[in-house]
């Protein structure tokens, strides 16, 4: 086995990149912390008060209507259930490829998966006519009948995709964390609060820690078994990465709706989920590193990996485009050309060039080694993509519905107050937690960055 | 104990004595029982618990906690051991009956379910009317349930009132004529001959009292006028729209709003068969009319040019006539030459021309129509004469007009010189007593008749109404009046005797204004005994006992039929006198006002359901509007959502505006019967009201031609429409041909290729899943027949408990409508060609919704059904995004529960259930008269008939234009019609299989 030098290695002994590392974990937070969990905490206050204003009064509080059935919900539930892509991707398949960049970042892209899973899900259940009723989409023996859900409907398959994805992102997630938290463990024994009060949430987090550290020891057998299971669960999670959004494309696919009924959806969603999901990951990591002093764990290097994959995708996506206007110009058929014009020139024109700007034009930015090792053009890309996704759900979702079959029904879709604040209010659930998950988590996956160190010394990577 | 101090309380009147007394007793109750848990823990403090006695307590407490502390009240049950043979629970009860309003009488047949009135229905047996229907009959039924309907008798001042009982009311009103010199009585025409007696029995009881009849629409004030002056006799003739192979109508809404429109549409679409002989209808007019959107040949002409029109085709036509050698007509007709009658209208001399040419071809056989709101001009009944003569002229005196047996007559309606002398009357203060007999004229005549200053003179103000409206709230008594369907009624329309019944008791505290008028004059029968005894006889001929009853049951008697032929009258010239005197070049902007179909002349403004209809031809709803050219709109730079100011002298009227194809350039259409400012919560601020602009004189009211100076005053008003795209965008959506290529192919505009493709899932089989009783139900739209009247839409609010949303919602595209018109315009913006399409649930086959459904809540039934499980509806609207109809309605809010007010809940279908929040809906295809008839059918072991089973939009058309039935047996007319040349599916090509067939439209081009 060659021996392959690497070059994300940190140069530091264990205890000091403990130190760093756990840092915000074991300090009390910042000011910036409070103003910023303060914000987040606003938003998920409004975001439920406006779940249950629409729980009480009726959906009829946001813009949808008939033709456009489905709206701002359904557009954020794809936006982040597209988000949430990146981190199983970085942490399986990235994993299973031997990308070593992916050790520093891919703790943090995993929690942003679970948040992001976490908010894509309250809206399709908030979408419900009958929020009260979800329990009838799951297959369960019953009185009814038995009465069973639908299986032939995509909206049932994306039940079971979610859920499998998030349940298997979640175990992965923790089990990656149970070195680390054996580490947390071991490093709070000794700690002593000043204040009784004090010592009594330190003890809480004493008997959290031990708990969810499940006994873990450090010996060389556990480590064996450790590293097949990862593996194991690397390797469940890789197909996931392209089932979830496969899955979710078949939601539009399947439907008859010019501009829907495209079989290029699956692989063409699955690139613009990592797409924007890589995208997130770097903004997220951009803030986080400069926050945090991790510059030396998050390198420059590490965020031009990920600028490269926003690139790749990014043309994927691209290319999706052109496929679908290809397909309708070739097709000859008048009602799915009349979409891919209205895209062009309709009322919703602007969506789509928006769209085009974000996600066509802006990664070609990143050929360039000055632009893509530039931070600020780093940050202002990786939200500028995330906008430009976000708006291909608007025009996929919004512009195909809007203007259909019959031109008598087609209508417009005007978003009111209560859809722009379910937008912003997801983004404060979203932050809520993951401003939890850096006071209480370490965000860079300790123990795996300790081994890829000793590893350089021992015996190199690659096995 | 109570203190001293409590005893000796001061009371200061009887009331708050009575009132201690009670509080004193209890007080006497507290002390025994307390109501209060804290309170009896609080008394047993004190109390000193030993063991012994706490244990006693407690097994006192175990043992009486699974009792009862005292019996239920005894209530005797009673069974319904004898029931009334015709109330069958369960089981709807029919009641023929008539509904009068200004525009005429309509007979129906309502439907009662346990003793309540659910659903009115067209009498299909009546010799005339052939269960024809309108959208205003259907409405009619919200307006008995309206919470906002007068529930008790009012007497006030200065719009001050308290509330009295109706017999009180009555009484006072007595007191009144006792002491009041001068009567006068307001009225509406009546067709009621029970109804016009019992106001004369009055008059005759009552010296110095006088009546005035008007019609506020003017359209039959203007016919009668026209008839007087031309052949003599003040009558409605009938006009045979089977019996014309050309129709010319000027400014004539006859398949909307003209008189009777539901018997004309029944007769028009008789001959709307492109198999058999085709009539031709062309109509000219200055806004876009129900009449003009069915139209083969439409001539927009400028607004109040109509006259010229007529007086030009008059000129042409006059040298072929037998009144060639008449100096008088030939005065009056010769100034305006072809070139003179293009000038005016705006319609080129060769189509003129050509127009006159084939009225000629068509001699005897043609029927030249004028009237309607948007044709009054300053000289009543100025158009009609010219359309008399023109009539006359060509011969179809006699043969499409008849007088034999004349709609009705109306020798008492007033003209505009009797009502501007009562008005002069009124403003001397010499009138005791004004009584508004079932009519709104402050709001109904124009501002300029000064009709609203002169009522502040009068004495005493007494009206009869139902609610509170404009005039009402101006008057010191007000009798509150029974809905028809809460009061005995007659009427004589058409040869035709009804007796109408009631169909209810009364659910107010109201009274029928037969018996109001009977009370009044003193007369002890009651309208029942009145109609019986006094009204009926002069019809009703032979055994009077048994043919009264059946007249009754029956709803109708014949009382004369036509001959279909009467002789023809002889046109008196000196009608003309004075005609066209009016009719200027119109430069400038000129306004008209026209009818709408769902508001009418306003009286039912106070039902959200008309409200909430889309305007047939505009789809704009909860609204009036300023209906302008898209030329005018383009060279003003005014745009959809403009407010515009429209001032003529020192009246003004702001109002929204809207762009209509099909208006001329230079004309401006809005419709009457919106801006109330009384009358209830529904109408009241809806529009604006066009009588600030109206114009009145003595020679008669002027409703078009206005000229008005247009001003945009500001932008961003939202109009709420439910149709906002009005081309087909080229797919073949409604298909349609010229009647000549027709008949050379009988596929003509169907040629589209189907696809026959395959489905993902294997194909239903129903020999599986059925064992008897094998239906495939399906429709069939005739689009040669359907006029886009929207009876059907309104028939279908009623039979399936849809709810109305309100104006904002609509804006949003949330209207509930399970079937709707979709209205299409084709070819040049200012005169396209309209075409329209009643869109229910196509039940595909292939049905997209069905299999995107997670939860299972829409599947496919037996018999070949779409069905809709409302209680496993979770509300994903998955279904609604995939329906390439989109004929699914979502219910956004709680639509029916937190908004229906008492007693509207009455109005609902007991069959259907009513949704709550969360769930989708759609056509059923009326399921539940499906599951009715089949049941029947099963019980009497036989196949249902297909003449039994209507849905409620087929029975509600008046064009018999849908039909409905089993696919899967050949012998069915839907089945015969599906396997028509002219049958097409609408997007076949997307191979969902509707259940709904199209048949082409025709157009006779000539």
């Amino acid at each position: 086995m060659s021996v392959i030098e690497n070059v994300y290695g940190v140069g530091k002994p264990s205890r000091e990149i403990d130190n760093d590392i756990l840092r915000p974990v074991e300090s009390f937070p910042t000011k910036l912390w409070y103003i910023a969990f303060g914000m987040a905490s606003v938003g998920v206050v409004m975001y439920w008060a406006i779940a249950g204003y629409s729980f009480k009064k009726g959906l009829g509080l946001f813009a949808i209507n008939s033709p456009v059935g489905w709206g701002f919900y359904i557009i954020n539930f794809v936006f982040w259930i597209g988000i949430g892509h990146a981190g199983t991707l970085i942490s399986a398949i990235l994993y299973l490829f031997r990308q070593r960049w992916r050790t520093t970042i891919n703790r943090a892209a995993e929690a942003m998966t679970i948040f992001a899973v976490m908010t894509a899900l309250t809206f399709p259940v908030l979408h419900l006519g009958r929020p009260w009723m979800v329990f009838f989409f799951f297959p369960y023996p019953n009185e009814r009948g038995p009465v069973w859900p639908s299986f032939r409907s995509p909206l049932l398959w994306d039940v079971f995709a979610i859920s499998t994805y998030f349940t298997v992102s979640l175990i992965f997630w923790y089990m990656g964390l149970v070195p680390d938290l054996a580490t947390m463990r071991d490093r709070l024994v000794n700690n002593e609060a000043k204040t009784k009060f004090g010592n009594m949430l330190l003890k809480l987090r004493k008997n959290a820690v031990n708990i969810l550290s499940i006994g873990w020891v450090g010996s060389a057998k556990t480590w064996i078994h450790y590293e097949k299971m990862v593996l194991i669960l690397a390797a469940i999670s890789t197909p996931l990465v392209f089932s979830v959004h496969s899955i979710v494309s078949m939601d539009f696919a399947t439907a008859i709706i010019p501009g829907w009924h495209a079989t290029i959806f699956p692989p063409y969603f699955v690139a613009g989920a990592i797409y924007s999901g890589f995208a997130m990951v770097l903004t997220i990591m951009i803030i986080s590193r400069e926050v945090f002093q991790l510059k030396q764990y998050v390198t420059l290097k590490h965020l031009e990996n990920m600028a490269l994959v926003i690139l790749l995708t990014g043309m994927m996506v691209s290319f999706a485009y052109i496929t679908e206007f290809v397909m309708a110009a070739y097709g000859g058929n008048e009602m799915e050309q009349y979409v891919f014009i209205n895209r062009l020139k309709g009322p919703y024109a602007w969506a789509f060039w928006t769209m085009f700007t974000c996600n066509v034009v802006s990664p070609h930015f990143m050929w360039f080694k000055k632009l893509r090792t530039n931070i600020y053009v780093l940050f202002v890309i990786s939200i500028v993509v995330n906008i430009g996704m976000w708006f291909e759900r608007f025009v996929i979702i919004v512009t195909s519905l809007h203007r259909d079959y019959l031109p008598s029904s087609w209508d417009l879709y005007t978003p009111t107050f209560y859809d722009y604040a379910m937008l912003v209010g997801s983004f404060g659930w979203f932050f809520f937690w993951y401003l939890l998950f850096v006071r209480a988590l370490p965000q860079i996956a300790v123990a795996e960055l300790k081994a890829d160190e000793a590893g350089d010394k021992v015996k190199g990577y690659g096995h | 104990m109570k203190s001293n101090d409590q005893d000796k309380k001061m009371w200061q009147s009887v009331e708050a004595k009575e009132r201690q007394k009670y509080e004193n007793i209890q007080d006497d109750k507290k002390q025994e029982f307390s109501a209060s848990l804290q309170e009896m823990i609080d008394n047993s403090i004190g109390y000193q618990l030993d063991r012994k006695k706490f244990l006693g307590i407690m097994g006192a407490a175990v043992a009486m906690a699974g009792m009862k502390c005292s019996r239920d009240p005894v209530e005797k049950i009673v069974p319904y051991l004898v029931r009334p043979p015709e109330a069958q629970p369960g089981i709807p009860a029919y009641y023929a009956t008539a509904q009068m309003s200004s525009r005429g009488v309509l007979p129906v047949l309502v439907k009662t379910r346990e003793g309540k009135p659910i659903k009115i229905d067209g009498h299909d047996d009546h010799p005339v009317h052939q269960g024809a229907m309108t959208v205003n009959g259907f409405a009619v039924i919200w307006d008995l349930y309206d919470p906002d309907r007068l529930k008790t008798s009012k007497v006030g001042k200065d719009g001050k009132f308290t509330d009295i009982s109706t017999a009180d009311a009555v009484k006072k009103v007595t007191e009144i004529i006792n002491s009041s010199q001068t009567v006068r009585v307001l009225s509406r025409p009546e067709y009621s001959p029970a109804g016009k007696s019992v106001i004369n029995g009055f008059l005759r009881s009552k010296p110095g009292s006088r009546q005035i009849t008007y019609d506020f629409r003017g359209t039959i004030q203007s016919l009668v006028d026209a008839q007087k002056k031309s052949y003599g006799r003040a009558i409605v003739p009938q006009y045979r729209y089977d019996k014309a192979d050309l129709i010319l109508s000027i400014e004539c809404d006859f398949l909307g709003t003209w008189i009777s429109p539901e018997v004309f549409t029944k007769q028009h679409s008789n001959r709307r068969n492109p198999d058999g002989k085709m009539n031709r209808l062309i109509v000219a007019e200055s806004m876009m009319s129900l009449t003009g959107a069915n139209s083969d040949d439409r001539l927009p002409i400028h607004a109040g040019s109509h006259v010229a029109l007529a007086l030009g085709l008059a000129n042409i036509l006059l040298p072929m006539s037998q009144y060639a050698g008449n100096g008088n007509i030939l005065n009056a007709v010769s100034t305006y030459t072809p070139e003179k009658t293009s000038e005016i209208t705006g319609l080129s001399i060769d189509k003129i021309k050509a127009i006159a040419n084939e009225l000629n071809q068509a001699r005897g056989s043609s029927l030249v129509l004028g009237g309607g709101a948007s044709s009054r001009s300053e000289v009543s009944g100025e158009l009609e004469v010219v359309v008399n003569l023109l009539n006359s002229i060509l011969g179809n005196e006699g043969s499409t007009v008849l007088t034999d047996v004349p709609m009705a007559e109306m020798d008492d309606i007033a003209d505009n010189e009797q009502l501007s002398s009562l008005i002069k009357e009124l403003n001397s203060g010499n009138v005791d007593l004004l009584i508004l007999d079932r009519v709104n004229p402050v709001y109904e005549l124009p501002e300029d008749s000064g009709f609203k200053e002169a009522l502040k003179k009068v004495k005493n103000v007494v009206s009869l109404s139902s609610y509170m409206d404009e005039s009402t709230v101006k008057s010191n008594v007000v009798v509150a009046l029974s809905h028809f369907m809460e009061s005995w009624n007659d009427t004589y329309y058409m040869g035709i005797y009804t007796v109408a019944q009631p169909v209810i008791r009364k659910i107010f505290d109201t009274i029928s204004f037969g018996d109001a008028w009977l009370q009044l004059q003193g007369n002890a029968d009651n309208y029942y005994q009145y109609i019986k005894n006094v009204s009926a006889p002069g019809y009703l001929a032979g055994n009077f006992g048994s043919i009264w009853e059946k007249t009754i049951a029956a709803g109708y008697y014949v009382h004369r039929k036509t001959s279909g032929y009467s002789a023809a009258r002889g046109f008196n010239a000196a009608s003309l006198f004075g005609v066209g005197k009016t009719v200027k070049d119109s430069s400038g902007f000129t306004l008209s006002f026209y009818e709408s179909i769902q508001i009418g002349d306003g009286q039912g403004a106070n039902n959200a359901f008309r409200q909430e209809l889309p305007d047939p031809v505009t789809k704009i709803v909860w609204e009036n509007y300023a209906a302008v050219s898209n030329d005018d709109a383009k060279a003003n730079g005014w745009r959809m959502g403009d407010i515009l100011s429209l001032k003529n002298g020192n009246k003004e009227m702001q109002i929204p505006l809207y762009v209509q194809p099909g208006i001329p350039k230079g004309s401006i259409a809005i419709a009457i019967g919106y801006g109330h400012e009384e009358m209830g919560a529904i109408a009241k601020g809806v529009g604006v009201n066009t009588n600030t602009l109206a114009k009145f004189s003595n020679t008669g009211t002027k409703y078009s031609g206005i000229a008005v100076s247009v001003q945009k005053v500001k932008g961003g008003y939202e109009l709420a429409t439910t149709q906002r795209h009005h081309e087909m965008e080229g797919r073949a959506l409604v298909r349609y041909a010229e009647l000549g290529k027709y008949k050379q192919d009988k596929k003509a505009g169907n040629h589209e290729h189907k696809l026959e493709g395959k489905g993902l899932y294997t194909p239903h089989n129903y020999a599986l899943e059925v064992k008897s009783d094998v239906y495939k139900w399906g429709m069939s739209i005739d689009l040669t027949k359907c006029t886009g009247c929207s009876a059907c839409v309104m028939s279908c609010y009623s039979e399936n408990n849809i709810a109305v949303t309100g104006k904002k919602e609509v804006w949003r595209g949330r209207e509930m409508a399970w079937l709707r018109i979709d209205r299409y315009y084709e070819g040049e913006i200012n005169n396209p060609s309209t075409h329209f399409a009643p869109l229910p649930c196509q039940q595909c086959e292939n049905a997209p919704c069905e299999n995107v459904c997670p939860v299972g809540a829409t599947l496919h039934s037996s018999e070949g059904l779409n069905d809709m499980v409302y209680n496993r509806c979770v509300g994903t609207r998955y279904c609604q995004d995939n329906c390439p109809y989109k004929v699914r309605r979502f219910n956004w809010f709680e639509n029916t529960y937190d908004k229906i007010q008492d007693p509207m809940q009455m109005s609902l279908n007991p069959d259907v259930t009513v949704r709550g929040r969360g769930v989708m809906e759609k056509c059923t295809f009326c399921v539940q008269r499906i599951n009715e008839q089949r049941q029947m059918a099963r019980n009497e072991g036989r196949a249902v008939h297909e003449e039994d089973l209507k849905t409620a939009c087929q029975q509600g058309c008046p064009a018999n234009a849908i039909t409905f039935g089993d696919l899967g047996n050949k012998e069915t007319i839907v089945a015969q019609k599906a396997a028509d040349s002219r049958s097409y599916r609408m997007l076949e090509d997307i191979n969902v299989k509707p259940r709904v067939n199209y048949l082409t439209r025709i157009i006779n081009k000539g």
